[in-house]
């Protein structure tokens, strides 16, 4: 289905200017009416997956069955089942500690590296079974980028700092890393503000800037899934929106999970939302349904701010 | 209150370390400049002083007092007699009115006739002139030279700068000329060989020793040291007894910093120089000799034998030491190698203040005013001589044992001995005493072979190896040879990397004890640096796909290697100053030669600055200062390229 995607970034891009006015109207009465903010959030989630209600559910990309996680004697994950579809943004959502970074930690084994950590049960990524002694923990962390909730740059160039991970596991040609380095910056929308200099450091760029970088270098390994943990959480709003136009993006060749707070972002940018609260997952639906009518009394407290 | 007491003790530590560089500094420049400082005599007196501008030369004149003892031959009873000068004659007068002649009156100060030991005791004046050359290129017109109550003599430049030309202020008994003017002193001093004499003593063999012995320690420990830091900061393991292990490795590392080197040189000692014993023992490698024949073979071992047809003995104190050639029939007894040298006779002065050994006519030396019969300094009256019988006996290296007939023992400090001390030591070594069938005794030298043959064996179990004297290329020159017996030897000895386990007082095993002194050192302050990178570059790297070797390689340890160098200057300027560990692996401090390969023997600066602090002559001092320098401006000299490294590797990532 070539065309679904543009069509639904075109949808996307008609409603934006509606749903950014919407949901401002309501954000300042949010603290004194609850339930006026849960309206506003369950437009915005309904303005965002009105243009892509149309897409056929699409294969499943990652797929979690009954999976537990500890740090040493501390259950951090209570038997998930969750199945993330492929090309998709599924957002997951919940308070503090609730487990949801862990779990997408899980996703790229990057819990292999803390000592004590441990799972139970099954996850498996297109099929292949993600905790497997065979896999491979480097190669799977090629297949599955992750960018972090704080801009992390490498103190390199522009240039290095996209063309490190294929560096690492390919060998390319000069002539073939400029096309990747420009490749991967124009798909994170940010050639235009520094091909003319590429040779200079990153950490020279504002935050939003170094955040889109972050997200380059891990679409120059052209991942199968892309990890957010908190992506705008260390940014200003306008950066924001250039984060959240580019995940919107992406969708049309990765299939994202993006951890975040902001309850408004999961309602503009998800297709599915995952409600997760005290190592549990509480729910899982379009986020349409999780902002308008969630089945859950916890998930609904959650999005209408009674809690959290 | 807290800044005040903050500030006084700011102000105490930078005053005490202003003038400890500053007594260094005062000191060290004087050996190091001020090179051509004359000593007169003690009893000299200047009677006149002259500049030369043209030949940059300043001339003195002086008169210098020489004591003699002439003993009384005749019988005749001395009761009423008197000494009396006629014309250029010294008469002794008899109660009965008789004269006899006993020496020459001719520029006599003062005679002195004792009865009661039979002898006259005679002062003469000396005229003497020395040549002081004025090195530099100050202008000398209108410099002036004046003396100082003191006894210095000290020149003014014109611009009012002062220098000391001679003092008197030792009390040795002699005019020394130092240093050579046309020579730079700096030079003279960093490019020297070592010396018993303070002004000719040379830095070279220390400063070329520490740096092999910097270069290897530098060499071996930084890639240890960051690997190991690697290891404990970036491979934590999860498994929980590694951890266990992990964290005890780590909490001792910590500990090992505060360990004193000298235990490390213990382990150094055991470990590199030793190789516990495995090898064979010290004495296999320590100790031997090496010949080198003509044909290429090299023997090395003690030597145990020497046979010769024609020995040549030389006296033990050079100077009018003379060459008694022997006949091998007409030994009685050889000496043992290490018999202590004892030469009884009489002993006494002559008129050039030599010790002449009655019996064997031995050679001659200067003693400095010291009395020997009462054991006592004389101040005003030097040189008194008198004839008596007495034992000489070299003790250790510090005094010598003069052994009276009158006054029992008495105890020669070396540094009394002026005149003949360079060449004692070597009397020290060398000297042995050799029976005649005659019944004469000769002192002498291991005997310059002309013909024969000499002996060599490992121990005792190997075979002796027996070549002609004729058939030596090259005999040993004072260097450590070592035994091949169970050793491991990789690459020829000519080769710079040539090594032989167990190492032995080396270059490599000296190096190896500095690298386990520093190592606590650089690996605490890499794992700092290593912990300040931050965690989010970590996880971005193998959030990637790189693996923790890659991770480390392009990530960590370039944004660490700024700090990482940081600690192994520190830890460098820790290793430049350990003398400790040095002294036990077996670094000497009296050597000519510099390192050749690892397993050469060295000389370290530390140690000899330790060792020229330990000499009793006071202006060894100077010199020692004089290697401070020195051993600060290599230590700079190290840091600056440590410096200019990181930089280097610090750009690429900005």
């Amino acid at each position: 289905m070539p065309n679904q995607p543009s069509a639904v970034e075109t949808d996307y891009r008609e409603t934006r200017p509606v749903s950014a006015g919407e949901h401002k109207q309501p954000q300042k009465q949010s603290e004194s009416a609850p339930e006026a903010k849960n309206s506003s959030l369950a437009s915005v989630a309904r303005m965002a997956f009105s243009g892509r209600v149309e897409a056929k559910p699409s294969a499943t990309a990652l797929s979690v069955r009954d999976f537990s996680s500890w740090y040493g004697s501390f259950q951090a994950l209570h038997n998930i089942d969750l199945e993330v579809p492929h090309n998709r943004v599924t957002a997951l959502i919940g308070p503090s500690g609730c487990g949801k970074s862990t779990f997408l930690r899980w996703v790229n084994r990057m819990n292999d590296l803390i000592p004590g950590a441990r799972c139970a049960g099954d996850m498996s990524l297109l099929g292949a079974d993600l905790m497997s002694r065979d896999i491979d923990a480097v190669d799977l962390r090629r297949r599955v980028g992750m960018v972090f909730q704080k801009p992390n740059p490498f103190p390199k160039s522009i240039y290095d700092n996209i063309a490190f991970g294929p560096r690492l596991h390919y060998k390319l040609s000069k002539a073939e890393t400029d096309d990747l380095v420009e490749s991967s910056l124009r798909a994170a929308a940010l050639w235009d503000e520094v091909k003319d200099r590429l040779k200079q450091s990153a950490l020279g760029l504002s935050g939003g800037q170094q955040q889109r970088l972050c997200i380059a270098r891990a679409i120059a390994l052209s991942p199968d899934v892309l990890l957010m943990d908190e992506p705008c959480s260390a940014l200003d709003p306008k950066a924001t929106i250039r984060i959240e136009d580019l995940i919107v993006e992406l969708r049309k060749n990765f299939t994202i999970l993006i951890v975040t707070h902001n309850m408004q972002q999961a309602a503009r940018v998800s297709d599915q939302t995952a409600f997760f609260y005290e190592g549990k997952l509480i729910e899982f639906d379009d986020t349409i349904n999780i902002f308008t009518n969630p089945k859950s009394t916890q998930t609904e407290d959650y999005v209408t701010g009674r809690f959290g | 209150m807290f800044l005040y007491t903050c500030l006084a003790f700011t102000s105490v530590s930078v005053l005490c370390l202003g003038v400890l560089l500053l007594s260094i500094f005062l000191n060290g420049t004087k050996h190091l400049f001020d090179f051509q400082i004359t000593v007169l005599p003690h009893s000299a007196n200047l009677v006149d002083s002259r500049l030369d501008t043209a030949k940059r030369q300043v001339k003195l004149s002086f008169v210098e007092e020489r004591a003699r003892t002439v003993g009384i031959e005749t019988d005749r009873d001395l009761t009423g007699a008197s000494v009396a000068a006629l014309g250029a004659d010294l008469l002794l007068r008899f109660a009965d009115g008789s004269e006899e002649r006993i020496a020459t009156a001719e520029r006599l100060v003062r005679s002195e006739l004792d009865i009661e030991a039979r002898r006259v005791r005679l002062t003469y004046s000396v005229p003497r002139e020395e040549t002081v050359g004025l090195p530099g290129n100050d202008p000398l017109e209108g410099a002036t030279l004046k003396e100082t109550p003191a006894g210095r003599v000290v020149l003014t430049y014109p611009d009012g700068k002062e220098q000391v030309v001679a003092s008197r202020e030792s009390a040795a008994g002699r005019v020394t000329m130092l240093g050579d003017p046309s020579l730079g002193s700096v030079g003279e001093f960093i490019g020297g060989s070592p010396s018993v004499d303070p002004q000719k003593a040379g830095f070279e063999s220390p400063l070329v020793g520490t740096i092999w012995l910097l270069c290897v320690c530098a060499i071996a420990a930084v890639p240890i040291g960051i690997g190991t830091a690697v290891f404990l900061e970036e491979f934590k393991p999860t498994n929980r007894g590694l951890i266990v292990l992990h964290r005890v490795v780590a909490t001792n590392i910590r500990n090992l910093a505060g360990v004193p080197s000298v235990v490390y040189g213990l382990i150094g000692l055991t470990v590199f120089a030793r190789m516990f014993g495995l090898l064979g023992t010290p004495l296999d490698y320590q100790s031997f000799e090496e010949y080198k024949l003509s044909d290429g073979t090299r023997v090395v071992g003690i030597t145990t034998d020497i046979q010769s047809d024609v020995y040549t003995l030389e006296g033990p104190f050079i100077g009018e030491s003379r060459l008694e050639r022997t006949a091998y029939e007409e030994i009685a007894r050889f000496p043992d190698s290490d018999e202590v040298i004892e030469v009884t006779g009489t002993v006494e002065f002559t008129d050039d203040y030599e010790f002449r050994f009655a019996t064997e006519q031995i050679g001659s030396f200067t003693l400095s005013p010291f009395d020997i019969l009462s054991g006592e300094m004389i101040e005003e009256e030097p040189f008194a001589p008198r004839p008596f019988q007495a034992t000489f006996r070299l003790e250790g290296q510090a005094r010598y044992v003069v052994e009276t007939v009158r006054n029992g023992r008495v105890f020669v400090p070396r540094e009394m001995i002026r005149d003949a001390e360079q060449d004692i030591d070597k009397v020290r070594i060398r000297n042995h005493i050799f029976e005649l069938k005659d019944g004469r005794r000769v002192v002498g030298k291991i005997p310059q072979l002309s013909d024969g043959t000499i002996t060599v064996r490992k121990d005792l179990r190997s075979e002796p190896v027996t070549f002609s004297v004729d058939d030596i290329a090259e005999r040993p020159n004072g260097k450590l040879a070592y035994s091949t017996k169970n050793m491991i030897t990789i690459l020829d000895e000519d080769h710079p990397l040539h090594i032989r386990l167990p190492m032995g007082a080396s270059v490599l095993a000296g190096g190896l004890t500095l690298m386990l002194v520093i190592l606590p050192v650089v690996i605490i302050a890499s794992q700092e640096a290593l912990r300040a990178v931050p965690d989010t570059l970590r996880q971005g790297a193998l959030a990637l796909g790189a693996s923790k070797w890659q991770m480390v390689r392009t990530m960590t340890l370039p944004s660490a290697i700024p700090g990482i160098l940081t600690g192994c200057i520190l830890a460098m300027s820790r290793a430049i100053g350990e003398a400790a560990p040095i002294l036990i692996i077996g670094g000497v401090t009296f050597v000519t030669f510099t390192p050749d390969n690892l397993m050469s023997g060295f000389a370290a600066m530390p140690l000899q600055i330790y060792d020229w602090l330990r000499q009793p002559d006071m202006e060894f001092q100077q010199v020692a200062a004089s290697g401070i320098i020195v051993l600060m401006t290599v230590l700079l000299a190290f840091n600056a390229v440590a410096i200019i490294i990181r930089q280097k590797l610090q750009k690429p990532l900005n």
